[in-house]
């Protein structure tokens, strides 16, 4: 083997991805070109809410190249299964039957020659619909009187989740301080380059039924088919191709998917759907959307002694509930050494696209709401904000940190990972020209936070649990790893094919990475909450210091030199007390191959592996308390963001954003910080321009990119990042996770600097997003409470809902 | 994102497509950079029967000066703007304008005559035109006729133009004091139509006195406004604070925004004040000798 360095866990090793991405090289499912293949198209529903009367597709067939037309009842007999609704008993059907419950929810499908065809045809479906009144405000439709989605429910709460600690009411009444307020976050998507597409393909004589999509779970999506279909699960196979990004709107499953592979099959014809834009914005996952009420205990010093809080999470039409609400809920007490806690926490279904997965789901509300609640503390006790998060930092020494939810955080240096920041950002110096600046009339402030991020999810019945990763030496001296995750962008390969080569010696490029094949991979659950650094990442640790293990024992029993002396160097295996003692790497692996004779009997011939690892530390039922773990590692950032407002336009400028993260141990140092680059933007956007507006009628105002806005390059400040390592010592790698804490920071520390640098005015920031409109607003109203509290006589600046006790 | 189908038709001169526009009248439109066209096309809010490609119609493109006007071709791209020597030195306020209009891809095909002629409220062209007093050229079945810029723009998206009318030419009077005009947009993202715009371009004598002034407003109104009222408030005026403040709150009260995702009716008003001032101060910097006058 050649005379070369291999790679180790940490070096800059160059994405191997990037170059076919950005020369358009990739194959994404629409690249999938099938002979004879046919187009389906989606007849949507128009309304909010409304009953559906009948559907007419005769006017549909009679156009030019239409070959099927499919309503909810002609698929319904069809299928073996159907999925369960927010309740037991209740039925979602991939196309509606007798309801819609949003804009754009899929009722019939037309096929036909081509897209432009297909298109024409579901215009000409005719429907008739019986409107009903729509649920759109999540407070109203928790009141009795409210219209209700589902009838089979006496309303619309679909989740509910309670937790307390013992005797917290008596708790509240013993503090110093007792603050309070109303936070929320706003709805918003991930609006990834690549939206979804689905390509089927049946072959009568095999029986065999081969789907392409841009799933981030391939083998979750083969089930699912299969059991929908009544297809033996071995004769379906799944391929996601290149994805163009998730950010988790890819992780569910959708009615598309089924219909799509249900006429493929019935048709015996290829079939493929390529989702538009504005199909995307109407029914693909949406995140955040969340209202709490909370309230903090806390003692003169600044010690935050509890937490009280009440969530309301609009979960849309709630086909299926997601794991927003634990999330959020279990996770408000965040970084800090809160001991008493209570949170009642209500899912409510409102006629809006389903709530779901959205890159830092239900953990992002939970860390905007307590870093904007510090905040908010910090401001009523008149304290130093960044003072009163170190006085509550759980400290590094109390690691592993059980928290009041039975959370159970790994590792984590938060204080250090502050002061690094500030640091970065030149705190003190910023302090100073901020002063300076304000003699010039420039508005500039600065905010500092910290978010935590729970990574890789384990849930009973549903995500995550483990990884597997296959790895096979060929007999021509390739390495192949065959990855039970699929990638959606991340770069898994690279990362994979670096892990391989530190270990067996390889040079990275002879080592392949096999991936979103259902036929060839191992099992595994889908990509997403940064699980793969967690488990898919130590599977292929486990799998390759299996091979390297065997690897060594066969050179052992050629060389006659005891195993443990024997090590990997320059493509050979050499006796390190002896370097002259060697064997050629690919001799080894022709033994293994071609003279199994030479394998030691213990050894199983051959040079391939599997190994898996296990998500650590994971509760899968709640203890009698409710208290349970259901992550496996807590990585975390904080950030000092520096803003200027123009106070006459209410616009935004960010002028600095640092920001020093702790992800544990770097696998690889570009595609780290390239993630947490783009997860900072997507954290921009949802914080000051990306929103999902629907009108009082549920009519999607935000349907193409024109209206729902996306941050530009102009918008992005210059990002400086900074690194922390604190590994986790439960894994071998000691690798977090590092794709969603980028996401988080935005929104706390933007509003902490908005607020400082309106400090003047006493402006309260409660809600995202960060408009130029809202803050005009925020400016006008502070400047009238500002005005009413001197005519009083109040010295506080900005009385308003919320109220101080003792003091 | 896919059209209903339609005839495409490709007229190889003027006349040809006035006549394909008299006889399809209000089932053709007709493509000249297709930025806008073609998207409403995908998303089915545009639905021609017929779509007339003026692109194989030679001699649409040109930017010239002419007694003391700068004539631009009607399929000017506005990358050809952006670009034009002719223009950075005679009306450098349109170079200012097209640099913030939309991006660059758009730039590179979208055109000047059809963002005219798609006449969207809030977009870049119609301030800067009516603050420039441009005329409007444009071609019909009864011959060619001339429209000032301001009684071009009747409605949202909707102009004096008949169905069977075609813009061919922009003509702009060079302004006497080049330098002193500006452009100030603001847009919710880069490139972004205008949430408000103001164009705005004066000329004043040696003792500060404004001897003419073009105000041009986007996102003011259902359609580009050109202010009147105020030109004619602070013509023959010394432009002092004072009298800027009272013509930003003349702006303000004529203005009478559409509310929509960009903002709220109030809020297009309130900051369009705002950023009159502060093209105005921006233009009276530009022509104080201390600053040396240059940009």
């Amino acid at each position: 083997m050649e005379d070369r360095k291999t790679v180790e866990i940490g070096d800059k090793v160059r994405r191997r991805e990037t170059q076919r991405f950005i020369t358009g090289t990739g194959t994404f499912v629409d690249d999938v070109r099938l002979p004879g293949s046919l187009y389906v198209a989606f007849v949507r529903s128009p309304y909010a809410h409304a009953r559906i009367q009948g559907i007419e597709v005769q006017p549909a067939l009679s156009l030019p190249g239409v070959r099927a037309a499919l309503t909810g009842k002609d698929l319904a007999p069809h299928l073996t299964s159907v999925r369960g609704g927010p309740k037991p008993g209740i039925k979602i059907y991939p196309l509606a039957i007798d309801k819609v419950r949003h804009v754009g929810e899929p009722l019939a499908a037309v096929v036909a020659e081509t897209r432009y065809q297909a298109e024409d045809a579901a215009e000409a479906v005719i429907v008739d619909f019986d409107p009903l009144p729509p649920v759109i405000d999540p407070e109203k439709a928790m009141e009795a009187s409210s219209p209700r989605l589902f009838e089979e429910l006496d309303g619309n709460i679909v989740y509910e989740l309670h937790f307390s600690t013992p005797d917290i009411d008596k708790v509240f009444k013993q503090a110093d301080h007792v603050v309070s307020a109303r936070l929320s976050s706003h709805r918003f998507t991930a609006c990834p380059i690549e939206p979804r597409a689905y390509c089927a393909q049946f072959d009568p004589v095999s029986g065999f039924l081969t789907f392409w999509g841009t799933t981030a779970g391939a083998h979750g999506l083969r089930t699912r088919l299969a059991q929908m279909l009544g297809v033996a699960e071995s004769k379906v196979r799944v391929i996601a191709p290149d994805i163009g990004g998730s950010f988790g709107v890819k992780n569910s499953g959708y009615q598309e998917e089924v219909v799509t592979a249900f006429i493929a099959l019935k048709l015996g014809t290829p079939v493929k759907w390529a989702e538009t834009r504005i199909e995307h914005l109407r029914t693909a996952r949406q995140g955040r959307d969340q209202i709490h009420d909370i309230q903090a205990a806390v003692k003169n010093d600044g010690t935050i002694v509890a937490i009280k809080d009440k969530i309301l999470a609009d979960l849309g039409c709630s086909y299926g509930v997601d794991n927003s609400i634990t999330s959020s809920a279990l996770y408000v007490p965040g970084v800090y050494q809160i001991q008493h806690y209570q949170v009642d926490a209500y899912g409510i279904a409102t006629n809006k696209a389903v709530h779901g997965s959205l890159r830092g789901i239900g953990k992002a509300d939970a860390s905007f709401i307590i870093e904007r609640m510090v905040d908010i503390i910090a401001r009523d006790l008149s304290m130093n904000p960044i003072e009163i998060r170190r006085k509550n930092f759980i400290p590094p020494e109390a690691f592993p940190y059980r928290n009041v939810t039975g959370a159970l955080y790994d590792s984590g240096r938060y204080d250090l990972c502050l002061t690094r920041a500030l640091e970065l950002a030149n705190y003190e110096k910023e302090k100073e020209e901020k002063k300076r600046l304000k003699e010039k009339g420039v508005y500039r402030g600065i905010g500092a936070v910290l978010v935590m991020e729970p990574t890789s999810s384990s849930r009973l019945y549903t995500t995550g649990g483990y990884a597997t990763c296959r790895v096979r030496i060929e007999p021509s001296g390739t390495v192949s790893i065959f990855s039970s995750m699929g990638d959606q962008g991340q770069g898994h390969g690279t990362c994979l094919s670096q892990i391989v080569a530190s270990r067996i010696g390889f040079p990275l490029d002879k080592i392949y990475e096999i991936r979103g094949d259902t036929l060839v991979t191992p099992f595994g659950f889908g990509t997403g909450s940064s699980r793969s650094s967690i488990v898919l990442m130590n599977a292929a640790l486990v799998a390759a210091n299996k091979l390297r293990q065997r690897l060594l024992k066969i050179a052992s029993r050629n060389l006659r030199i005891p195993y443990d002396r024997l090590t990997i160097e320059n493509g050979k295996i050499l006796d390190r007390d002896n370097p002259n003692k060697s064997v050629e790497l690919r001799d080894i692996v022709r033994m293994a191959y071609g003279a199994i004779y030479l394998v030691p009997e213990d050894e199983e011939p051959g040079l391939e592996v599997t190994g898996y690892f296990i998500n650590p530390n994971i509760d899968y039922v709640a203890d009698e308390m409710g208290r349970m773990n259901t992550f496996s590692a807590y990585p975390y950032a904080a950030i000092v963001a520096v803003v200027e407002v123009d106070i006459e336009t209410g616009f935004i400028k960010i002028v600095k954003y640092c920001t020093v993260h702790d992800c544990g141990t770097v696998i690889n140092p570009q595609i780290v910080e390239t993630q947490h680059y783009g997860s900072v933007v997507q954290g921009i956007g949802g914080a000051m321009y990306e929103q999902i507006l629907y009108d009082e009628e549920g009519q999607l105002l935000t349907s193409s990119l024109m209206d729902y806005k996306l941050p530009t390059a102009e918008e992005v400040p210059d990002i400086q990042l900074g690194h922390l390592v604190t590994p986790s010592p439960f894994t071998p790698l000691g690798a977090k996770g590092a794709g969603e804490t980028g996401m988080l920071g935005p929104p706390p520390a933007l509003a902490s600097a908005i607020e400082d640098a309106l400090s003047d005015f006493g402006v309260e920031v409660r809600s995202t997003p960060y408009t130029p409109e809202k803050i005009l607003a925020l400016i006008r109203e502070a400047k009238k409470r500002g005005e009413v509290g001197q005519a009083s006589g109040d010295r506080r600046k900005a009385p308003q809902t919320r109220r101080v006790q003792g003091a | 994102m896919y059209p209903v189908a339609f005839d495409y038709l490709e007229p190889r001169t003027l006349q040809e497509a006035v006549e394909l526009l008299e006889k399809w009248g209000e089932n053709a439109s007709i493509l000249a950079g297709g930025q806008s066209l073609i998207p409403l096309m995908k998303l089915r809010i545009a639905r021609p029967r017929y779509l007339i490609d003026l692109n194989r119609i030679p001699g649409l493109s040109y930017i010239r000066e002419q007694d003391g006007c700068v004539h631009i071709g009607a399929l000017t791209r506005h990358v050809e703007i952006e670009e034009s020597s002719v223009v950075r030195e005679k009306i450098p306020i349109m170079q200012e304008a097209v640099r913030v209009l939309a991006d660059g891809q758009v730039r590179n095909l979208g055109t000047i005559g059809g963002a005219i002629a798609q006449a969207d409220p809030a977009g870049d062209w119609g301030p800067v035109i009516l603050a420039l007093n441009a005329r409007i050229k444009c071609l019909g079945p009864k011959g060619g006729r001339e429209m000032e810029a301001m009684d071009f723009f009747t409605f949202a998206y909707t102009t004096a133009l008949q169905p069977d009318e075609v813009v061919t030419e922009i003509a702009i009077p060079a302004p006497s004091a080049p330098r002193l005009g500006t452009y100030v947009k603001l847009e919710r993202v880069s490139g972004d139509f205008a949430i408000v715009s103001v164009a705005v371009q004066i000329d004043r004598d040696k003792d500060g006195i404004c001897r003419d002034i073009g105000i041009g407003l986007g996102g003011a109104d259902d359609r580009p406004i050109k202010a009147v009222p105020v030109e004619a408030l602070l013509r023959g005026q010394k432009l002092s604070p004072k009298a800027i403040d009272i013509a930003a709150r003349r702006i303000e009260e004529i203005a009478s925004p559409i509310s929509d995702l960009r903002g709220s009716q109030e809020y297009k008003k309130e900051v369009l004040k705002v950023i009159f001032r502060r093209a105005l101060e921006r233009v009276i910097e530009r022509a104080s000798p201390t600053t040396g006058g240059s940009r």
